[in-house]
């Protein structure tokens, strides 16, 4: 929402729109249905036949069923937005709308999947127990610290991809742009220092990505509500039992080599770059604090809808480049940048999971497609207009499986450019087609054109 | 397990400050379990008077010690048992890390010197005491042969 488009009330428009189309996604055949007799193929007789086979050999359900190309977005809505634990049912239009983005960008089928397993170790079982009906599962608004466990949990409990967005997709795209503002200020990352502000979801998940990365733990600093993870802090033995990730980021940094209690100015004193996924703001990183990090100094403050520290507030205390999570400024650091490609990817080549260093594979070609296109100051990250990001992310990503030896099938990274290109882009056709022959009627209220 | 740097000896003077921010620690971590471990307000000051006996030789104390800093320490107090066979007894009362000197097998370094010295005296059994909901320490011990030995239950009066 820009400054101008603050005229526009979103939120008004958005409950209007919804109960006009009644949600946003449907499923649509993409078999010949010509006469009804064409359902003894396509359901009984016939479909007894593809059933028995994949009975017999259940791997056969991705290339007998639509499976390949389905994922869940699964919620239970207790960290939603910003607006916390609003229930499954409350939880269920954004996940409409991460499915709408997944077919969109990625061209792949995501299901909502709400629901009212909050104890994690039921939400486990209700994700083993419903592995079968997908291809993936993209896990979503979960409260912290339990998404961390689920993460890990599901990794290891099922058999196909499980991501979760506000861990490793915020994380990914926050990493891609890091690696350009580095170039940008001629710094090596590896041997810097990050100071990393919030260490929820997404920050803790930048850790793991950064450590991954090379980074050393050393030269990071990581700040929770209370001040930084340290090793002499008074609640780290609670930590050790309430939040295992939290404890763990303490005694690997050793506090960055920070006095225990040191304040956030100390924490930055002399740093190359903060990332704060924190709380909005504005003020909640001070300009004084900016002002005390090294020349040259990388921002982002990435809490929507208004970030830790306005951008020029950040340029005005020597910082040379922002980043924030808002598309009306520049160097939008947004996931959806990421989530559709990486999926894409993961379903072609039909990986077993999703590994961090795939993460970093989707983080370094993003960064590598805005850099081939001419970083910036003001441009750090690609922008989602420019559609073949998707594409390149997806190739990038299922190279990196098959790599790994994750892949169950095996594409090399031109031919999952090639055919992630081809999804995506009949999927926009066949959008189209449906726009142009107003079989998507036209909204009855707008927004002014030329807003965004 | 063998630490470099890691010495264990018995307490000096010299510790007193470091040995009673361990005590505090040690019973702040036990308070995660059982609210009836909660400790007091001046738990700091009160440490320092703890601290202070152990130094002086109150039961059994080991500190293990690297260059400057305390990384950890053991204390186990003797109960005597006239009527039992194994009559006396060393009770581990208190057992603590520091989060930075942890997964380096100093626990077990500091608990079987703590064993070989009892021992010497005669002692014949070693237990030791901490939350039923404290599973941290229950996984120590059970993997370093304890067993389950008495059960105590507690009532606020």
């Amino acid at each position: 929402m820009s400054e101008k488009g603050e005229k526009v009330n979103w939120y008004e428009l958005s409950v209007k729109l919804h109960k006009y189309y009644g949600g946003k996604i449907e499923t649509v055949p993409k078999v010949p249905v010509r006469r009804i007799k064409d359902f003894a193929i396509w359901y009984t007789p016939g479909v007894a036949e593809p059933s028995r086979l994949i009975a017999k050999d259940p791997d056969l359900s991705f290339e007998l069923t639509s499976r390949w190309n389905t994922i869940a977005v699964v919620s239970d809505g207790t960290r939603v937005l910003g607006l916390g634990k609003i229930g499954p049912e409350g939880a269920y239009p954004v996940m409409e709308g991460k499915a709408l983005i997944f077919k969109f960008l990625g061209g792949v089928d995501a299901i909502p999947l709400v629901h009212r397993a909050r104890d994690p170790e039921k939400f486990l079982e209700l994700l083993e127990l419903v592995e079968p009906a997908f291809g993936g599962i993209n896990l979503e608004d979960i409260e912290s610290p339990k998404c961390f466990y689920i993460l890990e949990e599901a990794r290891k409990r099922l058999n196909i991809p499980v991501w979760h967005d506000d861990q490793q997709g915020t994380a990914a795209v926050t990493l891609a742009g890091l690696i350009n503002s580095f170039k940008i200020v001629g710094k090596d990352m590896r041997k810097s220092r990050i100071v990393i502000f919030g260490a929820g979801a997404a920050n803790l998940a930048l850790y793991r990505l950064l450590k991954a990365y090379g980074v050393p733990p050393e030269n990071l600093v990581v700040l929770d509500s209370k001040g930084v993870l340290h090793p002499d802090r008074q609640d780290i033995d609670r930590l050790m039992i309430s939040h295992p990730w939290k404890y763990q980021v303490a005694i690997e940094t050793k506090g960055g080599g920070l006095e225990p209690g040191a304040p956030v100015w100390k924490a930055l004193e002399g740093a190359d770059a903060l990332v704060a996924a924190s709380r909005p703001g504005p003020g909640v990183i001070k300009k004084e604090w900016v002002a005390k990090m090294a020349k040259d100094a990388i921002v982002f403050a990435e809490a929507n809808p208004v970030p830790e520290i306005w951008p020029w507030e950040a340029k005005e205390a020597g910082a040379r480049i922002v980043a924030t999570g808002r598309s009306d400024f520049p160097n939008q650091v947004n996931n959806s940048l990421v989530f559709p490609g990486v999926f894409r990817g993961v379903l072609d080549v039909r990986a077993k999971t999703i590994t961090d260093t795939m993460a970093i594979a989707a983080a370094e070609e993003l960064a590598r497609f805005a850099e081939e296109r001419g970083i910036h100051e003001e441009y750090i990250l690609p922008t989602m207009e420019e559609w073949e990001v998707y594409s390149r992310v997806a190739a990038a990503v299922a190279a990196k499986a098959v790599e790994e030896g994750l892949a169950r099938k095996t594409l090399t990274y031109k031919e999952e450019l090639e055919r992630a290109r081809e999804i995506i882009g009949a999927t926009r056709r066949k959008y189209e087609m449906l726009w142009d022959n107003g079989l998507i009627p036209k909204p009855p209220v707008d927004y002014p054109q030329g807003e965004s | 397990m063998y630490e470099p740097g890691i010495i264990v000896r018995r307490p000096v003077e010299a510790d007193l400050g470091r040995l009673a921010e361990l005590v505090v620690r040690f019973y702040r971590f036990n308070e995660e379990f059982d609210p009836a471990w909660s400790v007091m307000d001046n738990a700091e000051e009160r440490a320092r008077d703890v601290a202070k006996r152990y130094i002086e030789g109150e039961g059994y104390t080991l500190v293990a010690a690297h260059d400057e800093e305390l990384a950890g320490y053991i204390h186990a107090y003797i109960a005597e048992y006239p009527m039992l066979e194994l009559s006396k007894q060393a009770v581990i009362q208190e057992l603590y890390v520091k989060p930075q000197f942890r997964g380096r097998g100093i626990a077990t370094t500091l608990l079987e010197h703590l064993i070989s010295e009892a021992s010497k005296d005669g002692v014949k059994v070693v237990t030791s005491m901490f939350p039923v909901a404290n599973f941290v320490a229950e996984k120590f011990y059970k993997s370093r042969k304890f067993r389950p030995y008495i059960s105590i239950y507690l009532r606020e009066v």
